[in-house]
């Protein structure tokens, strides 16, 4: 019998090592490849804690836990600051070092050999000794674990992940620090795995090298996209089989190295074809959801979007001084190599009124965007919102600004509810920070029905509210463009840039938003600077415009006026 | 010492053409195609094996070797391109799926020589072995051939991408891979071509090494892990700079010895790239992404 816990308790510890790495893989699409050595961390500190210093299982499976969290820290915020396989090329050289440091620094790990004689954990002068003696313990570390987990990515937290998977720059554009969530996840994905490590550690009451090589992080990789990435149960089902899998494959005749061989063919066919024909794994992430919508039915009468929406931006504005320019650009330039794309670029926009910023194809338009929204460094100029300088600012701070971007390809959140798509928008929740999820849970979720109330709102205000429960990838594009005005609008900021909202629509939804738009700006009283290419749109939305050239802004008046003037004519639409 | 730091400069400036030779095989892939070829290891060691084969299977003289590697290399990196990232690239997978894919194929085919070879090294059968020797600096007919030969196939790629019509569309598609579809570059032949050259002189890299050393089936960890950090040390974009930096690599890896015991190598190269990214996140010449 004691053959059975064994497995099972394997299983478990495997269960949580997998979950750790899934958390990091799945929920936020990063991977690491040297998941093994985190739970090397927490076995060296738990086995060194208890045998050297005598301490109780519990001082060294928390010590473990904190120490692989600092290097998870430390590995993942030079790495990810820069991009995501900056981090595979650190984990990778991490995964080598570490192994190397624990063979070679013989004076601390006593090398190959290993640390034998780890005491069994006790708890109120019970021992966990023997396999069966062991599973309750292991089964409730298991259950804390992913209860954590859980917790984490069912959350507003956890939607943030989503997001940052889905399109970090659209992400970022919402107002998210999406490095602080990436390296936070990381950070607690190496010390959950710690704890799996540690767990391990005082079961086997011996450890070594082995058993946290590269091959070891490849295995437990194989187990997270066998499972399904960001599916929950999935690292149950990935450990089991492939915990089980080599128990059965003892009975297959052959030398132990053959087996150990067969394997690794095994696990590496195993990823390719997963990666080929089930990316999404055995239990895909969406398997079961679409999720029944709570707070739809007692969504007040009067949550006519533009007013609810306004409760706190009214008082803010005016706090800020009221400036009458809500934004202004003066000089901005931008040169790539040798092409300068804006050159001394100035723009004033009126508060509460809709400007045009029109020209031609590669004008320079949308880097106008990416330099007023810090997605490009500019080499020369200023950006004020309300009269507060925003130059150079990262570009998730601006929403404290008031100040929001759309995108001209959308970049909705496509495997992502719609409703989720506007609540992830909502600023200064406190479900997003990991400290809060955990201690004062009352209030995030008070706050998270304020939220779901709200989205309704936005969401009415577009007429989406009878699909919020889909997924905003099986949406039209028109619906797509809503959508992505509704999560717009949920930042509640109060200076929109809008990057051809109606591009690529039939006629009656480039309509529909046009008097979408003019409802935002009148009754939400909000001010925004429109890129556009149909002239139609421009002259019923504007009253004022610039246009743009070669990266210059050549004029700027009523559009019909521009348009009538016939040199600007000519360049617009290339005319001899 | 004065002797030991000669020997210690001869040995690293060996290292260091093989570092830098590792370096843009992985580089032209990488800047060209942004696809993390994780399996660019098994290509080095299926070469290694090749060349190996040819000489104890096959009583070619080693000459014939060289040839041989090359061309499995560029074989199967051509291979990998078109049966398993161009049908990933046409269904829009992530980075990261072709990561895990690549991971994938590399472990099996690893595990796969394992079981045809077994772990016991093969030597080359034939390559000189008389130890040279200039004044105080003693060396083998393999290091003098790795060293010229790497110095020579870098210059050829430089030059190759710098002046020939291919080399230009090669860096277009790099540089940006919409705008050089739109003028008309067949992208799938391009990465091809790049997978192609790459590989097959990861390919040479493989028979130098199999010259110099043994062949194993993980052969190809080492010299790939300090290929891929040169490219990220040296700055993703510039491939010159994939050479420098495996230029540096090599010589800090044999001067550090002076300091250090021999199983530190790999310690000393991961600490410079951590250092390098810290400070300059770009590379030592490489330019932003923007």
């Amino acid at each position: 019998m004691d053959y059975i816990f064994n497995i099972l308790v394997f299983i478990l510890i495997y269960a949580v090592w997998v979950q750790s790495l899934n958390l990091i893989m799945g929920y936020v699409g990063v991977i690491s490849m040297g998941h093994a050595i985190f739970s090397g961390i927490g076995a060296y500190t738990a086995a060194l804690i208890s045998v050297h210093l005598g301490y109780h299982f519990l001082v060294g499976t928390v010590a473990g836990f904190l120490l692989a969290t600092v290097v998870g820290a430390l590995l993942a915020i030079p790495s990810l600051r820069v991009r995501n396989e900056y981090l595979i090329v650190f984990t990778v050289g991490f995964q080598m070092v570490a192994y190397e440091f624990m063979i070679t620094a013989r004076g601390i790990t006593e090398g190959q050999g290993g640390i034998p004689n780890i005491p069994s954990p006790q708890l109120f002068g019970f021992a966990f000794n023997t396999p069966f003696k062991f599973l309750p313990l292991a089964l409730v570390t298991t259950v804390i674990c992913f209860a954590i987990v859980w917790r984490l990515v069912n959350s507003p937290f956890g939607r943030v992940l989503k997001a940052i998977r889905e399109d970090e720059s659209a992400c970022r554009a919402l107002g998210k620090n999406t490095l602080k969530f990436k390296v936070l996840v990381f950070a607690l994905g190496g010390g959950i795995a710690a704890i799996a490590g540690s767990t391990m550690a005082y079961f086997i009451t011996f450890i070594s090298p082995v058993s946290f090589s590269i091959e070891i992080s490849i295995f437990i990789i194989v187990m997270v996209v066998l499972g399904g990435e960001a599916s929950f149960w999935g690292p149950l089902v990935g450990a089991a089989i492939l915990v089980g899998l080599p128990e059965v494959l003892r009975f297959l005749p052959g030398t132990a190295g053959f087996v150990d061989v067969l394997r690794e063919i095994f696990y590496g066919l195993i990823l390719m074809f997963m990666m080929i024909f089930r990316p999404q794994g055995i239990l895909p992430e969406y398997a079961a959801k679409t999720k029944p919508l709570k707070g739809f039915q007692d969504l007040p009468d009067e949550a006519d979007a533009f007013s609810a929406a306004e409760e706190r931006n009214t008082a803010s504005a005016e706090e800020k001084g009221g400036s009458p320019q809500a934004l202004e650009i003066t000089g901005l330039s931008k040169s790539f190599g040798g092409l300068q794309a804006v050159k001394d670029a100035s723009l004033r926009l009126a508060s509460g009124k809709i400007t045009g910023l029109i020209g031609p194809n590669g004008c320079g338009k949308t880097t106008v965007f990416n330099l007023i929204t810090g997605f490009l460094p500019a080499d020369d100029g200023k950006v004020y919102v309300h009269g507060k300088e925003i130059t150079g600012k990262a570009p998730y701070k601006l929403i404290d600004d008031g100040l929001v971007r759309s995108w001209q390809d959308i970049r909705i959140f496509k495997d992502m509810t719609v409703l989720d798509n506007v609540l992830v928008a909502r600023p200064r929740q406190s479900g997003e920070e990991i400290l809060r999820l955990f201690f004062s849970p009352w209030r995030v979720a008070r706050q998270e029905r304020e939220n779901v109330r709200h989205a309704f709102g936005y969401l009415k205000m577009v007429g989406l509210t009878d699909k919020a429960g889909h997924l905003a990838g099986s949406l039209s594009t028109a619906e797509q463009k809503l959508a992505a005005l509704a999560r717009l609008m949920a930042t509640e900021c109060r200076v929109l840039l809008l990057d051809e909202p109606t591009a690529a629509l039939d006629l009656e939804s480039v309509e529909r938003i046009i008097k979408l738009i003019k409802g935002i700006a009148k009754q939400g009283r909000k001010t925004i600077l429109l890129i556009e290419h149909n002239l139609d749109v421009v002259r019923g939305l504007v009253e004022e415009a610039y246009f743009m050239s070669e990266g210059k802004v050549l004029a700027h008046g009523e559009p019909s006026a521009l348009m009538a003037d016939p040199k600007l004519a000519e360049v617009y639409f290339g005319i001899d | 010492m004065r002797i030991l730091i000669i020997q210690l400069f001869v040995n690293g400036l060996i290292t260091a053409s093989f570092y830098a030779l590792a370096g843009v095989t992985w580089g032209v892939i990488y800047r060209t195609t942004h696809i993390f070829h994780f399996s660019h290891h098994l290509v080095f060691s299926v070469a290694g094996y090749a060349a190996i084969l040819v000489t104890t299977e096959a009583h070619l003289p080693y000459f014939f070797s060289f040839f041989a590697a090359v061309a499995v290399a560029a074989l199967l990196g051509c291979g990998i391109d078109a049966f398993l990232y161009r049908p990933l690239r046409r269904r829009g997978a992530t980075q990261a799926t072709t990561f895990l894919a690549s991971l994938g194929l590399g472990t099996a085919g690893v595990a796969l020589l394992l079981l045809a070879f077994t772990s016991s090294p093969r030597r080359l059968v034939g390559f000189p072995t008389k130890v040279l020797s200039i004044g105080e600096a003693f060396f083998s007919p393999a290091d003098l051939t790795m060293t010229i030969i790497s110095w020579a196939m870098i210059g050829s790629l430089l030059f190759f991408l710098a002046k020939s019509k291919w080399g230009k569309a090669i860096r277009a598609v790099g540089s940006n891979v919409e705008m050089a579809r739109n003028v008309g570059l067949n992208i799938d032949r391009i990465y091809l071509l790049v997978f192609a050259i790459g590989s097959g002189l990861f390919g040479a890299a493989a028979f130098l090494f199999a010259a110099k050393n043994v062949a194993y089936p993980t052969m190809g960890i080492h010299p790939f892990f300090m290929s891929f950090t040169a490219v990220f040390l040296g700055g993703v974009s510039s491939i010159p700079g994939h050479a420098l930096a495996g230029v540096i690599l090599g010589f800090s890896e044999s001067l550090g010895m002076l300091v250090l015991p021999g199983e530190y190598k790999t310690m000393i190269a991961f600490a410079i790239l951590f250092v390098v990214i810290i400070i300059r996140p770009e590379g030592l010449i490489g330019m932003k992404r923007g």
